[in-house]
This record gives structure tokens, C-alpha cells and sequence, in this order.
């Protein structure tokens, strides 16, 4: 099998909010920024593949790979869109990962553009306004262990997910402020943040609360954006420019439950078993530990799962995120840094782009050349989520000593 | 007539689970229980997952439980029919049936993890139509 590198990287545009730009043309900038970074040209790149739009095809389009090879004179060999929820981004990396592996590209390119903000703004609302959607239910997926009319934003469910993390392990509202805080301070210095003027914790505490003890401030943050991703075998990234970032492993896992345990009680929510097993899984096929990771990128929707997560990827014991993040240790200067970018509440969440910009995010570091650069780092982790994080992935990526 | 009052239940049109809803609609909650494995399956299903058998039969869940944890919910533009701030709950449901998220009709300063519930079945108008929806109460 073919070792797989990251070869460029590309984020032509910051996460923001981009009205007056199609999705397809968001894409193209992005392929154009990452083979710039590369020093590769259009006709290198055999794979095209994405997460699905985020827009509707139509009467929108989003993002459509034919016009997208169309707009960019290329002619793959491969091309896919890769779905599953949050992570799909992700897994459309493993999944050109996987076929340079097996030597049947050795080239390809990830590439994600979503309007979140703007299409939420112009069509969702105007949809929901003359009734377009259909009338059996809101566009978000009901089970029926959540009883109908209550639950139309997945913020509660988050919020009790908060609420069981403080029963079991004493944590407080302030702590998650403080992850939301973290993450302003990161944003700062990051060019490509939706966010960064500065915000305190009692600021966090203070903005709109939504579902207690989640506020405003400790939410994602819907926006547009895009990024790509130019990968490539170990053999011509040594070849290239940029010092090559090699994918070390892959973890996946995925919990047979929408949020709620289904079949017994045993689950618990201040823990997310899918995140927990794509760490094991990850660690175990890189032969490496925690312990190992220089810094780390999590995709945790809201403030609270902040602090979820770095323990279930073994980070830090169950629990040892509370005094972490009282301490500082998730700072890009800690000992542990986490979301040096920004995460989703400060660097902003257009979903399907959110793990292409932790995995470049992660790649920058490796190659040190990030906006919070944590000094000589050589191991990297990304962490994404779909669902209720019942779905995970965890890549470990590596710089040559 | 406001602009969500057209709302139903996402699963309502699924002909399987028409029980359920009459069955809601009736003051009762149920769900399926495979009588060849001895098993009550939470939520409904249309067969068995276990054995594959598709002949399930309905039984009522004991309405009982124990709060597992909870949060007051205060964002509008996301509450349909019922006015903020109120509380949702995930309810552990009896014998490890599974768990079962919903209004907790009490306030917040009064709720501890893991106190007893019970659940009582309310009737909500939407869509013309009216529906069951289970809530909780402290016992």
C-alpha cells in the first residue's frame, strides 16, 4: 500500500459570510488555492471528491462535481461525493485516501463549499414562510423516542449532554465559557476566522441562553466557506514544494443511536462511545498513544462538548478537562492544545467545510506554518463528528523527524 | 393560525406506527414487543431486529421513569406549541426499555438526576388534528 500525503492546502476565502458567490465558484478557488500551495497544476489531479451540498440542488444547485470538473477543465478518473452527516467531509478524505493507496489514483483532490449562512438566510426561512417544506415535519429528523412539538434544534439535546457532564465529573457553566473563550483567543490570530473580535466568560455567560446552560456564544457558528485538500503518494510529495504531511491512520466508528441509547440505558451522554472507539481504532493502527499528539483539532458543536471530547480521545482522563481548561492547558502554549484555529464557534461552521479545515488546520501546524503555531509539533489529530457525535472519525498525521 | 401550526409528527404518515399514534391519541403509550424473543423493543419497530420476525405485537410502557438529565429550553424560533422556558428531559423508561426525551412539567431548581418520574399522556392540537404527546411529571 501506498503511504498517502497531504500535498496542499487551500482556503482561498475566509469563513464568513459570502452572499454574493456560488458554491461551485467557492470550490473552484479553493482546488486553485490548495494546487498553488502544492505547486501542482489542474492536469495532475486524477480524483475529485466532496461532502454533498449543503443547498439543496435545486432550485439552488450547491455544489455539483460534474460543473465543478466542467468549470475546471478537468477530467478525473474518479469522482464521488461522500456522505454521512458531519463527518462526511472527512470520510471523503479516507475515501481518496484509500484509493491512492491501492494505486488507483495518485493524485487527487478533497474539496468542500457550503453557504450555510446565506442560504439559511435566503431560502430556509423563505421556504418556511410560503410553506415549502414539507408539511409531514420539520426538515430535521424526529425519532420517536423525542416526543413530537418540543424538539425542533439539536441545541437541547446538547445542552442535556452538558447537564450530565456536570453531574458526573462537578463541572460548572463557567468552564465551558471558558472553552468558547479559548477558541476567541485562537481565532484572534487566525486570518481565516469567522470571529475574532475578544469575548470573556462572563460575556459568554451573559449572551442569550438558547438551552441551559448553553448560550449563545458557546454555539457553533453557521457560516459560509470553503476549503480543499490536494493529496498525493509519499513518492511525488517529496518531489514537491511544501514539506509533505503524511496520513499516519484512520479511525471510524459509528453508534447505533440518535443521541438516545435505544435498546437499554447504559449510554451515557457526557461521553461519546463513537469518538471514543475512532481514537482506539486511529491509535492503534498509527502505533502511536495520546500522549504522542502535539495538537489536536475536535469538532464539538457547542462549548460544552469541548471539554467531551479531548477525554474521549484519551487526551485527558474522564473528567481532567475541567481542571484543563481552568489551567490553560488546551492553549496553543499548553500542554495539550486543542481548536488552535478557532473550532467551529470562532473560526465558524459551514459543516460540510468543517473537518477540511481542521485537517488543514492540522497540516499547517505539522508544517510550521500556523496562526497559533505550537512550536516544533510532529504529530496531529482531527476529530470529526456527524449526528449526535454518534458517528466519528480520527485521523493521525505526521511530519518526518 | 400561525406559521407552524401545520406541523405533525415527522413519522405520522408511517403506516406501521399508526398504532402508536392512536394509541397516544387514546391516552396510552406503547410500543412493539417481539412475542417470539420475549422482547420489548424501544422505539417501535416494524420487525424484530433480533430474530427478523415481523408479526410484533403492542404493549403498553409502564408510565414511569427516572430522570437521567435535563435542560430548560429557552430559544423560540425553535418551539412550536409549547411557550418558553420549559424544561426537556431524557427519561430512563422501566426494565432498561431505553430512554424517552420530552417536556418535564416542573421547574428547574426542583429536578435532581435520577429522581422518579411519571409519565402522563397530554393532548396538543396541530394540523387540525389532535395528538398525544407523553410528559413528565415528579411522582
Amino acid at each position: 500500500m501506498n503511504k498517502v500525503a497531504v500535498a496542499g492546502v487551500g482556503v482561498p476565502l475566509p469563513c464568513g459570510v459570502h452572499k454574493g458567490r456560488t458554491e461551485n465558484e467557492m470550490a473552484a478557488l479553493a482546488v486553485r488555492a490548495a494546487l498553488q500551495d502544492a505547486g501542482l497544476a489542474m492536469a495532475d489531479l486524477e480524483g475529485l471528491y466532496a461532502p454533498p451540498p449543503f443547498t439543496p440542488r435545486e432550485p439552488l444547485l450547491g455544489l455539483n462535481l460534474q460543473m465543478l470538473a466542467m468549470e475546471l477543465r478537468l477530467q478525473p478518473k474518479r469522482m464521488a461525493e461522500v456522505a454521512m452527516g458531519g463527518c462526511s467531509g472527512a470520510l471523503a478524505i479516507k475515501f481518496a485516501a484509500q484509493e491512492i493507496a491501492l494505486g488507483n489514483l495518485e493524485t487527487a483532490v478533497v474539496v468542500a463549499a457550503a453557504r450555510e449562512k446565506s442560504v439559511t438566510d435566503e431560502f430556509v426561512l423563505l421556504a418556511m414562510k410560503h410553506r415549502l417544506l414539507p408539511e409531514t415535519g420539520m426538515p430535521w429528523v424526529e425519532p420517536l423516542t423525542h416526543q413530537p412539538f418540543l424538539l425542533y434544534s439539536v441545541i437541547p439535546l446538547y445542552a442535556m449532554s452538558a447537564r450530565r457532564y456536570m453531574h458526573e465529573f462537578g463541572a460548572r457553566p463557567e468552564h465551558f465559557a471558558m472553552a468558547a473563550v479559548r477558541n476567541r483567543r485562537h481565532a484572534r490570530r487566525n486570518p481565516d476566522a469567522a470571529f475574532r473580535d475578544p469575548i470573556t466568560v462572563e460575556e459568554v455567560l451573559k449572551s442569550r441562553t438558547l438551552s441551559e446552560p448553553i448560550t449563545l456564544l458557546q454555539c457553533c457558528a453557521q457560516m459560509d466557506g470553503c476549503a480543499a485538500l490536494v493529496l498525493t503518494t509519499e513518492t511525488r510529495a517529496r518531489k514537491l514544494k511544501k514539506t509533505p504531511v503524511f496520513l499516519r491512520s484512520i479511525g471510524e466508528a459509528h453508534d447505533n443511536s440518535s443521541f438516545v441509547p435505544v435498546d437499554g440505558v447504559a449510554g451515557t451522554v457526557a461521553s461519546f462511545v463513537a469518538a471514543k472507539r475512532a481514537a482506539a481504532e486511529a491509535f492503534k493502527r498509527g502505533g502511536l498513544a495520546p500522549k504522542d499528539v502535539d495538537v489536536t483539532d475536535v469538532y464539538a458543536p457547542f462549548a460544552p462538548q469541548e471539554l467531551i471530547i479531548p477525554e474521549d480521545l484519551g487526551l485527558l482522563p474522564r473528567g481532567g478537562m475541567v481542571s484543563a481548561i481552568e489551567q490553560g492547558l488546551t492553549d496553543a502554549s499548553g500542554d495539550i492544545p486543542i481548536n488552535t484555529d478557532g473550532g467551529v464557534t470562532s473560526r465558524g461552521h459551514p459543516w460540510p467545510v468543517t473537518p477540511l479545515y481542521e485537517f488543514v488546520n492540522i497540516v499547517r501546524q505539522l508544517r510550521g506554518e500556523a496562526p497559533n503555531q505550537v512550536s516544533g509539533a510532529r504529530i496531529g489529530m482531527v476529530q470529526a463528528e456527524g449526528g449526535m457525535v454518534n458517528s466519528s472519525v480520527v485521523a493521525l498525521l505526521e511530519r518526518e523527524r | 393560525m400561525g406559521l407552524l401550526d401545520f406541523l405533525r409528527p415527522t413519522n405520522a404518515n408511517a403506516a406501521f406506527l399508526r398504532p402508536y399514534f392512536d394509541n397516544l391519541r387514546a391516552g396510552k403509550l406503547t410500543t412493539t414487543r417481539c412475542p417470539k424473543c420475549g422482547v420489548s423493543l424501544w422505539p417501535p419497530r416494524p420487525f424484530c431486529p433480533g430474530c427478523l420476525h415481523d408479526a410484533l405485537e403492542w404493549v403498553e410502557v409502564p408510565p414511569e421513569g427516572s430522570l437521567y438529565t435535563w435542560s430548560e429550553f429557552h430559544d423560540k424560533r425553535f418551539s412550536v406549541i409549547f411557550k418558553v422556558p420549559y424544561v426537556l428531559g431524557a427519561v430512563d423508561l422501566p426494565n432498561g426499555l431505553g430512554r424517552l426525551i420530552t417536556r418535564v412539567r416542573a421547574k428547574p431548581a426542583d429536578l435532581r438526576v435520577g429522581m422518579p418520574l411519571k409519565l402522563v399522556v397530554m393532548k396538543h392540537k396541530s394540523d387540525n388534528k389532535e395528538w398525544g404527546v407523553v410528559e413528565a411529571e415528579p411522582k
